[in-house]
Parts: C-alpha cells; sequence; structure tokens
C-alpha cells in the first residue's frame, strides 16, 4: 500500500499515474479502482462560480452565509463502470469564505470542534492551496458550497475559482496487491 | 493576505476625449457560467492619465453606472488645470475594484462595472490603466 502526498505543501499533481491503482475511502470502506485516464483542468473562467449568482441573490450582504448550492461545473459523471473522479484545489477571488459540504451535507475540513473555511488569507504559508484539497467521486456523491461574508458591508460578488485534475477510474472488484489509498475523499458513509 | 495577481492594460476605451457625460474609459469582461452571469474580472483602476487644453479648468468625476442608469462617482473629483496635463499612479489611487452587481440588486446598487469619467466639460484628454483580477 502506498500513501499518497495529496497534502504535501507543494504545487498539485496527480496522486497515481495512468494505469495505477486507487483506493478511495467511500461508502465506509476504502474501494478500489484503476485509472484509466487523467487530465488537467487549469485555473481558467469556466471553473470560476459566482454564489451570488448560483443563490439568485440580490448580493452577500453584511456577516452572512449564503445557502450551500450544488456546483455544476465540479459535479462528476460517470457510470457504474467508469467514473469521474475531480481531484480539486480552490480559493475565492472576492473577500468571502467558502465552506464546502460533501455528501449528505457533511461539512469538509472539519474536526470535532471546528469547521474551517477557506479564504483569501488561506494561501499565508500553503501558496499552493494544499490544505484545501478535495476529491469528488461519481456519481451522485457531489459538492455544494456555500459563502460566508465576514466583512461589514455587503458585497457584490462571491466568486471562487477552481483547479485541478480529472481521472476516469473503472472500479475493481477485489483489492489489488498495490494501489494508492487516498484517506482524503469525503465520501465517508 | 497572499498578493492577487492580476493582468495590467490599458483601459479597452483606449484614449479618450470627454464629451461633458458619462464617458466609458473601461468595459468589464462578463462570463455566463452555468446559466448565471457574473462578472470574469473585476479590475482597479492603476494609473489615470490626462490632458487639458479646453481653454479653462475642468473637473473630471471617474465612477461606474448603477441600474438607472446613472452615474455612481467612486474615486474623489480630478481637478483638471487648462494647459496641464498630469497623472495619478498606484501610490496615490485607492484600490476601489469595479465589479458588476447582481441583476437582481436593487437599482441604485446594480452597478453595471464599467469605468466611466464624467467631465464638467468636452475635450479633456484622459486614459487609464487597469489591473483586471480574476480568469
Amino acid at each position: 500500500m502506498e500513501i499518497s502526498g495529496i497534502y504535501d505543501n507543494g504545487p498539485i499533481a496527480p496522486v497515481a499515474k495512468v494505469h495505477e491503482n486507487l483506493g478511495i475511502l467511500t461508502e465506509g470502506a476504502y474501494r478500489y479502482y484503476n485509472i484509466y485516464y487523467i487530465e488537467g483542468l487549469p485555473r481558467s473562467r469556466p471553473l470560476i462560480i459566482d454564489m451570488v449568482a448560483l443563490n439568485n441573490a440580490a448580493n452577500i450582504a453584511a456577516y452572512t452565509q449564503l445557502t450551500a448550492q450544488l456546483v455544476p461545473a465540479i459535479r462528476p459523471g460517470g457510470s457504474d463502470r467508469m467514473k469521474e473522479f475531480l481531484h480539486l484545489r480552490w480559493e475565492p477571488i472576492d473577500d468571502v469564505e467558502g465552506n464546502l459540504y460533501e455528501l449528505n451535507n457533511q461539512g469538509r475540513y472539519s474536526a470535532q470542534g471546528v469547521f474551517a473555511s477557506v479564504t483569501r488569507f488561506s494561501r499565508d504559508l500553503d501558496p499552493y492551496l494544499a490544505a484545501t484539497t478535495f476529491f469528488v467521486l461519481g456519481i451522485n456523491k457531489d459538492a455544494t458550497i456555500s459563502a460566508y461574508n465576514p466583512n461589514a458591508v455587503a458585497l457584490p460578488r462571491a466568486r471562487f475559482i477552481f483547479q485541478g485534475y480529472r481521472y476516469l477510474v473503472t472500479p475493481l472488484d477485489a483489492k489489488p496487491a498495490v494501489a494508492t489509498e487516498l484517506p482524503a475523499t469525503a465520501a465517508v458513509y | 493576505m497572499a498578493d492577487r495577481i492580476g493582468i495590467r492594460k490599458a483601459g479597452n476605451a483606449g484614449l479618450v476625449t470627454t464629451t461633458g457625460g458619462n464617458d466609458l474609459l473601461h468595459t468589464q469582461a462578463l462570463v455566463t457560467v452555468q446559466a448565471v452571469t457574473f462578472p470574469a474580472r473585476s479590475f482597479i483602476i492603476r494609473k489615470i492619465m490626462w490632458y487639458n487644453n479646453t481653454g479653462a479648468n475642468v473637473t473630471l468625476a471617474i465612477g461606474t453606472l448603477d441600474g438607472t442608469p446613472a452615474f455612481v462617482q467612486l474615486l474623489p473629483t480630478i481637478y483638471s488645470l487648462n494647459t496641464f496635463d498630469n497623472a495619478l499612479t498606484e501610490a496615490e489611487l485607492p484600490g476601489v475594484e469595479f465589479i458588476a452587481a447582481a441583476p437582481t440588486e436593487v437599482v441604485g446598487l446594480r452597478f453595471n462595472g464599467n469605468a466611466y469619467v464624467l467631465a464638467s466639460a468636452a475635450g479633456v484628454l484622459i486614459a487609464i490603466e487597469v489591473e483586471e483580477l480574476g480568469a
């Protein structure tokens, strides 16, 4: 078994190579997949989403949290035989904080006593946003995002930008001899 | 806070001669993703340069338009002396971010996010440099 370096404080890189095996923690246990394909999702305009617009809101009011919304841009597809698996880092490009939920509103970046968020300060000491890494496994294990305005004034927009990799993975029936285990996915249910 | 890395460019209206009305200096880049429209790039004015040879002193107000549409001044008024040129650079300019508001915002705050100059008289030459932020 290999453990991936997904939170190493450096640039994002694929967690494994094409034709290697991945163990993804989902539905209460590590499930195993073979990587069929990988491609990059560069930081770019189609990967920006504005949570004010997605909420059909006028703005994001002072000290206010917008309702978490499904973000179709990071909604993986696939089938039981070939799944999309997204490996992403993200940050706000307006002065707002982002909270990430996966599955049944399960907050990510959380411990027993805290629910952390991704902010414009997240790059301090973590310039490659490694700690914001998250994964979304197709299908029906989608991520939702909510935005919080920490300012004393309303802001017109709450935009976030994503970047990362898209993998296509095929499920394996049994645990392979060698696989990279990913403890980071939200899918712990 | 880590630096926001942007792209420096001239205002996309280029060299503008004031008319005494709202004269466009730079248009915001909007994008529609997943059926919602928002600014792909907001921007901050980093330089303003002007020349006044109109025969009289002229005031220059820089701002955006609201949903009326009416001019909304966002930077303090510039006093442009006759026969003089002048410039304001990043060190002198506050980092006012021009950003388009949601279409559901109230009319008075529904800024279109573009930069305009409203001069007290026609004939002043003005150009700006902006830093666009986003992707």
